[in-house]
Order: C-alpha cells, then structure tokens, then sequence
C-alpha cells in the first residue's frame, strides 16, 4: 500500500520540478522523503483497527465524493444539490448486479461506474440549458426523486430488506478494504490533477469564467461541460460501489431524505471548505467530515465526559438522546461553511497550499503566486 | 460662500484611481456644465458627490457641511439630487410611482406636498402627464430621461446633478431637456450638469472641463464659448 | 389502481381538496421564495426551515419544556411566539450570512442559505429534546373551532383547519399583492429590485430594504410552518424543509419566480400534481418524480420559468 502512495504522487513531482528554476538539495530531497514515509504511515494506521478501519473507509469514500462534485462545482461553477444521488445510484447498481447477477466484485463496481457515468452525462444534457439557480434546483429535485423512487423499488431492495453483499475473502477484514478505498482516491486524485493541468482544465476554466468568450476561442462548451458531468458522475459512481462493498449491504435508507438530503449538504460543505476548485483542500475536508461524526461519538460516550455531562444542570436532560453527536457534527460544518464563505474562500486549501508546493519540490513559501499549473486552476471564483 | 464645494477630491474604483484630486465650487442658483471626453472622470465625479462612491481623499461640501462621509440615501436627503447616468429609471413600475419614489426622502411633507410636486414635474415635462401609468421601462428613451431628472427633482434638491441629459437623444429633444433644465433653475434650484453636447452652453453660468481625472478648465460659460479655441481642443468641435 | 375503476370520490374528489391545502403550503413558501428573489436574485434554501423553527418553538411552548424547565402558554401564544421565532431566525440569517455576502456572486449566496438551512436543522436537534416530540395541535384540537364542522366539497369533506390553511394563503397572497401595489415600503422592495443604484438616489437604504424583505420572508415561512404542521402527525428538525421546501421551489419557479400570483398559482397546480399522482400511480416516490418532471419539462420549454412579471 505504501508503494501506491508513493506511485500516486511521484510523477507529480517530476513534471513541477522539472519546470522549476529552483534546486532541490539534497537534504531538501530527504526531509520530503521522510515527510511522504510519514503520509503513507498516517495512511496506513488505520489497517490495524478493524473497526476504526470501517470508518476510515467512509472517510476516503466522503474524500472521494468530495472530488467528483468539486468537479462540477468546483471546476465548472455550477452547484449540485443532489450527488447523494449519485453515490446511492453506484451503491444500488454494485450491490444488485453482485446480489442478483453474480457477477464478480470488480465487474459490478464497473457497472456501477458505466450507470452513474450515464446518468451524470443525461444531467449535463440538462445543464446545458439551464444553468445557475435553476440547475442547483433540477440537481435538488433529482437527487430526492431518484433516490425516494428508483432506489426504493422492491426489485432493488431485495423486497425492501436491504441488499445484502459480502467481499471476497481476501478483502474480508474492514482494514483491506480501507486500503482498496485509499488506493482508489490516490488514482482519482492523481488522475483529478492531471485534468487540471491538461488542455481539459484549461477549457473548463475558460468555460466557467466566461462560456460565450471560452466559446469565441473555439472551446465547445458541449463537450466539455458534458465531460466535466460525466467524470463527476463517474467518481460517484466509484464511491458509491466502495460504499456498498464498505457496509456489505445496500440500503435505500441512508440516500432517502431526510438522509440523503443531509449528505447532499454535506458534499457541498466538503467542497467548500476544503475550497472550491482546491483538491487538496477538498480531500482533507472530505476526510475531516468523514470521521468527525464517530470521533465526536466516541468523546461524548467516553466515560469521563458522560458521567461529568450528565451531572451539568441544564445538559443533563439532553444528554442521553443518541443523535446529538450527528448533529453537532452538522452544526460544526455549517459553521465551518459559513466562515469560508464570509472570512477564507479560498477554504482548506489555501491554507494547505504552502505545505503541499513544499511537496511538490517547491520553496517553502507562505504566499506563492500561484501562477504554475495547478495552482492558476484552482480558483475559487465560482459564477453565477 | 458657494452652495457646493468641491476640494482636492480624490477617488477611484477599487484600487484604481480615477480621481486625481479636483477642486471646484457651484455658486447658488447657478448652472454648471462639465465638460470631458468619456473616461475623464465626470461621471465618476457626480457619483462621489452624489453618495455612490466614497471618497478617499478631499471633501464635498453644501452649504459649508460636510456631505462626502455620507451614503448616497443620506445625500439625499441632505439636498443633492442625481439623475444619474443611463437614466436607470424603475422600468416595471408606473412613471407615477416612480415620481413618488422620487421624493422617498420627503416623507415628513405629507401626502399634499409630493402630489403637488408631481404636479410640478408634470409642468416641466407634459409628456409625462400624458404617460403617468405607463410602465417606465416601456418609454421611449427620450421619455425616460426626463422621467429620470423628474424624479430627482422630486426630492426637492437644492443641488440637482444631472448625469449625460442628452445622451442618445435628437439634437431637438436634446434642446428642449436643457430648456427644461434651465427652468427647473430658474425656479431656485442649482444645477450640475454632466454634458458632451455643446449645445448645453448658453445654458451655463459656469464651465468646467476635465481631462484624466483633472479638472482643467473652470471659469463662466460665456467666456468658454466665446474662445473658440477651448472649443476645438477639449472638445473636438468648432 | 387503474382508470377503468373510478372511484370518483378518492380518486377526483378527494385528490382536488388536498392537492389545494397542500398547495396552499407550497404557495406560502413560494410567496416567501419569490419575495427574496426579487430582492437579492437568489432562492433561499432556508427559506421552509423557517416555518420548522416557528413550529417546533410553538409546540414546546404550548407544551413542553425548554432546557428542563416545563411551561404550557395558550395555544395562541405559543403560535405568536413561533411566529416570532421563526421571524427572527430569518432576520438573523440576512445580518450574519446575507449582508457579507452582498456583494459576492449569487451562488456563493445559494451556499450561503444551504448553510443556514444545515445550521438550522442541527440547532433544532440540539435544542429540542426530539424523543417526545408529537404535533402542535390544530385550530380544532385547541377548541378555536368547531371539530364537528365538515363542508363537502367534490363529494369529500373537509375540516375546518384544511380551509383554514387556504383562506390563510389567499389572505397571504392578498396581503402580499396589496403590500407591493399600494405601500411605501413595497413599492421600495420593488424599487431596490430593479435598479439598485437608482433607489439609492432616491435615498432608499438598500440594508434597510434588505432586512425588512427578508423579515417578511422569515414570517411567511413560519406561518407555512404553523399552519402545514398544526395537527400533523410528526413533527421532527428539518420536516418543512423535507416536506415543503422541494414543492415550494417548484411552485414559485412554476409560477416565474417574480410573481406573487405566480407563486399562488404554481403552489396550488404542485400540490394537485402530488395528490393527484399519488392517487392514480402506486410506485414508491411517484409524487416526487412527477413533480421533479413537470419543472423540469417546464424549465426546458421556459428556460426563465412561466409568467415571469415583476409585480
């Protein structure tokens, strides 16, 4: 697992420095060394506790989703509402061609990806007419439409008992598939910066500060616009079979309203503060929301803070209602929204930026330019 | 003392700066015309007047009281008016209503008062009196600037800034909005005016030109006709 | 179910009187959604999550107990109270989230709702002890009317408060139409809304503007909240937004998202598309992919939504 880590990021690496007056020496080559070892062990931990593990993975898997709606978001300034749709989508596909066709594990976490991809690209049709407020809305009602309707059908459902799925025996434990998860957002993520620096990013930048302008330079809003959607749909359809195989069961539940809608929130406030356009940034924060609902359970339920809480006069009387965790998570990421948005757009990331062009082989610097590659696509200019 | 001082104005639109500084005064009951090619910086001056920009440095006065500081509702009500530029009346609501809006700031007088002002309105302009439920946006663009100088009148100002009144207009039209213009002084109130239309001239007691956000030329409006040569240099025209 | 077995009652009559009271709540927070639409060009995602908090606050103030202490205020002060509550929360949301984000694109604003709206919900749950929640009563269960009253209407009958949630939005609608035609303070929403710069020169406060708009957005939205929860079931955090919030964004948009009659009408036509796919189709969620096809048809053939007026 460490060698993936090391193989998502290296070539990365090469390209900048390559581009770079500026010369590593070769302490500088060995402090980054032992800072990337210190990643892959950070990364790794998690393998040994089965059931910290299984949160983990959810936690790569918020990551993951937080990547394919920044792409939508992010890098075409259209905002979604509804992606909740397309993670249950991918997890509804997965679990039921395994449950009911057989097919293997790999397979149907294909399908998964060919359904969303296909469904995402139908959106894009949509959006290329209507656009702003207007699609935020068509994305809301289509993320609470599919998932009260198509994922609730008895034939997805297994009568409406659940799906339920089991990995194969070499990824049984929850620590192997916290590991496939990861490898999985190293690819994306890998592959999401080499978007970003192609002449697709270029375009898709154009687009979202100026479609009519991008147009005049012979960019086809068409294309790309289609792109962007199908490439969102597609990592949420990725997310979504790592989900089902996560849980081992598929479950319209936790896509339906009020949960779902909850978790299309959620996927927004990811985005945005981890800062729009910012992958880093986006991960981290994906991550951050993954584990802070059970991190925050497991404070309130420690035994410490229980017996002292339920001793405090006005706390007392709410203390034994188990939701409350989830929701201070929730308040905690709208919080974290709101002052984003009014004191830091550039979020997460632009916070993250000195430390991970120090990295990529760059000085250490606490205000860069922020003119080479990635950094001129990761505006957090989002239009209207 | 000048009923509206200008001093060492300086200010601009986000960081850049328009306004290099400008110093100037408008006598009470008299007419100003600036003058300036697009981008001088006249536009810019009325705004920062009016209440619209803030200015970073210098000071409006009226009547020896600081006015810059204040928003553009607190300008109003202090006494300036701005029929500003592009007209920008209230297209979806009637000519009446935005008469009346026009006199937001007025709303101590009573009901009485703003109809009678209205009314005076209606007098400068007849066209408007034959269009008063007509929707604003649906006038022709002639009707819309003299909407939009009624309205500012509306607010019974003692200053009246008047931004581009014959841009786009007929030279006829253009004629007969200057003429009403000089009645509206007539009847005691002090006007500037933003201008490109010589035409305005006999109007004005007094001349101001700028050029790159300098004022360069301030003096009585006879004497800037009479020299032709002023003419022809700041304004391209003989 | 299929045509050839009418049942006129349940299945023309009945459909036609609750599609109209369930319309009524879509239009209410339709009214509201179009009246902040026109004032800062955004829909307000919070916009359903105001009539939660108003109701929540009025059950656990005609019987409940806040933070240990048990009270029980008359059902009409309580209801007041909710109002207020649910009004202030709107009032909040324009000085803290709206304000700084005036001048910033328009969807950095839609973001900035959809925060408000998660905050919101997370408070309730915190603050409201959930597990014995039950339902504000009604107008009937309070003794404010007659339970024995029943009018039939299309071969149903219907309950006092069912007409009492209509009569509110028409009085609603009424109010709203007759506030921006004949009031001073309408007419400069209107104003502020069409050409921001010239109310300026007017001398109207665009903040003041701002904040009254979204005062009586909060207030019509909590009393969407009052009258679509009275005597329901359920009452949990979040409910109108999942409730209402959907239906009331199709109905202003059906509408042409400037038009108080427009958002009337559009919530009405929302809800008989609920009642009535609820009683001709049997598939789970048909009510919302009915209604998810009606915008969405209407957005493609009107990309700027049907009756677009700005009065």
């Amino acid at each position: 697992m460490t060698a993936v880590a090391q193989a998502g990021t290296q070539p990365g690496t090469e390209t900048v420095v390559a581009g770079s007056h500026w010369r590593l020496s070769g302490t500088g080559i060995a402090a980054r060394g032992l800072a990337y070892l210190g990643l892959a062990v950070v990364l790794f931990l998690p393998w040994f506790a089965t059931d910290f593990s299984k949160t983990c993975s959810l936690a790569v898997i918020y990551a993951l989703m937080g990547l394919s709606l920044n792409i939508v978001v992010g890098y075409t300034g259209q905002l979604s509402l509804g992606h909740q749709g397309f993670l249950g989508l991918g997890a509804l596909v997965t679990a039921n061609v395994v449950f009911q066709a057989h097919l293997p594990i790999w397979l149907a976490m294909a399908f998964g990806v060919l359904a969303t991809t296909a469904v995402a690209l139908v959106l894009g049709l949509v959006a290329l007419r209507i656009t702003g407020l207007y699609l935020s809305l068509i994305t809301l009602v289509f993320g609470s439409a599919i998932s009260s309707s198509l994922f609730a059908l008895a034939r997805f459902t297994d009568n409406n008992s659940g799906v339920k799925i089991s990995r194969p025996s070499y990824l049984a434990d929850n620590g192997d598939w916290y590991l496939v998860c990861v490898a999985v957002l190293l690819v994306i993520f890998y592959l999401d910066y080499r978007l970003t620096v192609s002449k697709v990013g270029r375009a898709l930048l154009a687009l979202k500060e100026n479609e009519r302008v991008a147009e005049a330079f012979g960019i086809g809003v068409t294309a790309y616009k289609l792109l962007a959607f199908a490439l969102s749909g597609a990592i949420a359809g990725l997310a979504g079979g790592l989900y089902a195989f996560r849980g081992e069961l598929y479950s319209e539940k936790d896509f339906q309203d009020p949960n779902g809608f909850t978790l299309a929130l959620l996927f927004v406030v990811m985005c945005v503060v981890g800062g729009l356009g910012n992958r880093l940034g986006v991960v981290v924060a994906g991550l951050f929301f993954g584990l802070i609902n059970e991190l925050l359970d497991d404070l309130f339920y420690w035994h410490a803070v229980r017996s002292w809480m339920q001793h405090v006069p006005l706390l007392g009387s709410y203390y034994d209602s188990d939701v409350k965790a989830s929701y201070l998570a929730s308040l905690i990421g709208a919080l974290l929204l709101l002052q984003t948005l009014i004191f830091n757009r550039g979020g997460l990331g632009a916070q993250l930026r000195p430390i991970a062009r120090w990295m990529t082989g760059h000085r250490f610097e606490l205000h860069d330019e922020g003119g080479s590659g990635p950094a001129a696509v990761e505006g957090s200019s989002v239009r209207a | 003392m000048a009923l509206l001082e200008v001093e060492g104005l300086r200010t601009g639109y986000g960081a850049l700066p328009v306004l290099q500084g400008i110093t100037f005064s408008v006598e009470e009951g008299e007419t100003a015309v600036l003058f300036g090619l697009n981008g001088a910086g006249k536009t810019t001056t009325v705004n920062a007047i009016a209440g619209l920009l803030p200015a970073w440095e210098g000071q409006v006065r009226l009547d020896g009281q600081a006015i810059s500081g204040l928003d553009a509702p607190r300008v109003v009500a202090a006494g300036v008016g701005l029929s500003p530029e592009g007209r920008r009346v209230f297209p979806a609501l009637t000519v009446l209503t935005n008469l009346r809006l026009g006199a937001w700031t007025r709303k101590r007088d009573g009901k009485k008062a703003v109809e009678e002002a209205v009314e005076q309105v209606f007098s400068y302009f007849p066209r408007l009196e034959e269009r008063k439920d007509q929707l604003a946006g649906t006038m022709s663009g002639g009707e819309q600037q003299m909407l939009a100088i009624g309205r500012a009148v509306m607010s019974r100002p003692r200053v009246l800034l008047i931004d581009e009144a014959s841009l786009g207009l007929s030279p006829k039209l253009a004629q007969t909005v200057f003429e009403v213009v000089s009645k509206i002084n007539d009847d005691g109130t002090t006007v500037l005016i933003v201008e490109q239309n010589v035409g305005v001239l006999p109007y004005a007691d007094q001349a101001l030109i700028m050029e790159k956000g300098t004022l360069t030329y301030d003096g009585r409006g006879a004497e800037l006709e009479k020299s032709g040569d002023l003419r022809k240099t700041y304004l391209g025209t003989s | 179910m299929t045509l050839l077995a009418l049942d006129p009652q349940t299945q023309l009559g009945q459909p036609l009187v609750l599609g109209i009271i369930e319309g009524s709540v879509y239009g209410l927070i339709a009214l509201g959604l179009v009246l902040l639409y026109k004032s800062n060009r955004i829909f307000n995602f919070a916009q359903a999550e105001f009539g939660t908090i108003a109701a929540l606050t009025a059950y656990f103030g005609y019987n409940g107990s806040l933070f240990g202490i048990p009270w029980h205020m008359p059902w009409l002060v309580a209801v007041f109270v909710g109002i207020l509550l649910g009004t202030l929360s709107a009032v909040l949301t324009e000085r803290l989230v709206i304000r700084p984000l005036f001048h910033q694109p328009k969807v950095i604003m839609v973001v900035g709702t959809v925060g408000v709206l998660l905050a919101s919900i997370a408070v309730e749950y915190l603050v409201f002890p959930t597990k014995d929640t039950a339902s504000l009563p009604s107008v009937t269960d309070v003794g404010l009317t007659d339970p024995a009253f029943r009018v039939g209407f299309a071969g149903y009958n219907v309950a006092w408060e069912q007409v009492l949630t209509l009569f509110v939005l028409i009085a609603m609608a009424l109010g709203a139409a007759a506030f921006f035609r004949y009031s001073r303070q309408g007419t400069a929403i209107l104003a502020v809304s069409q050409e921001p710069t010239a109310a300026a020169t007017v001398g109207i406060s665009i903040s003041r503007v701002s904040l009254l708009t979204w005062t009586l957005a909060g207030f019509l939205g909590s009393v969407a909240g009052i009258v679509s929860i009275g005597g329901a079931p359920l009452l949990v955090p979040g409910i109108m937004t999942g409730t209402a919030l959907v239906g009331g964004i199709t109905a202003a948009v059906l509408g042409g998202v400037t038009s108080m009659p427009g958002a009337f009408v559009g919530g009405l036509l929302v809800g008989l598309v609920h009642q009535y796919t609820q009683a001709f189709f049997s598939f789970p969620g048909a009510q919302n992919v009915m209604v998810g096809l009606v915008l969405l048809i209407v957005l493609l053939s009107f990309p700027r939504g049907l009756l677009g007026s700005e009065t």
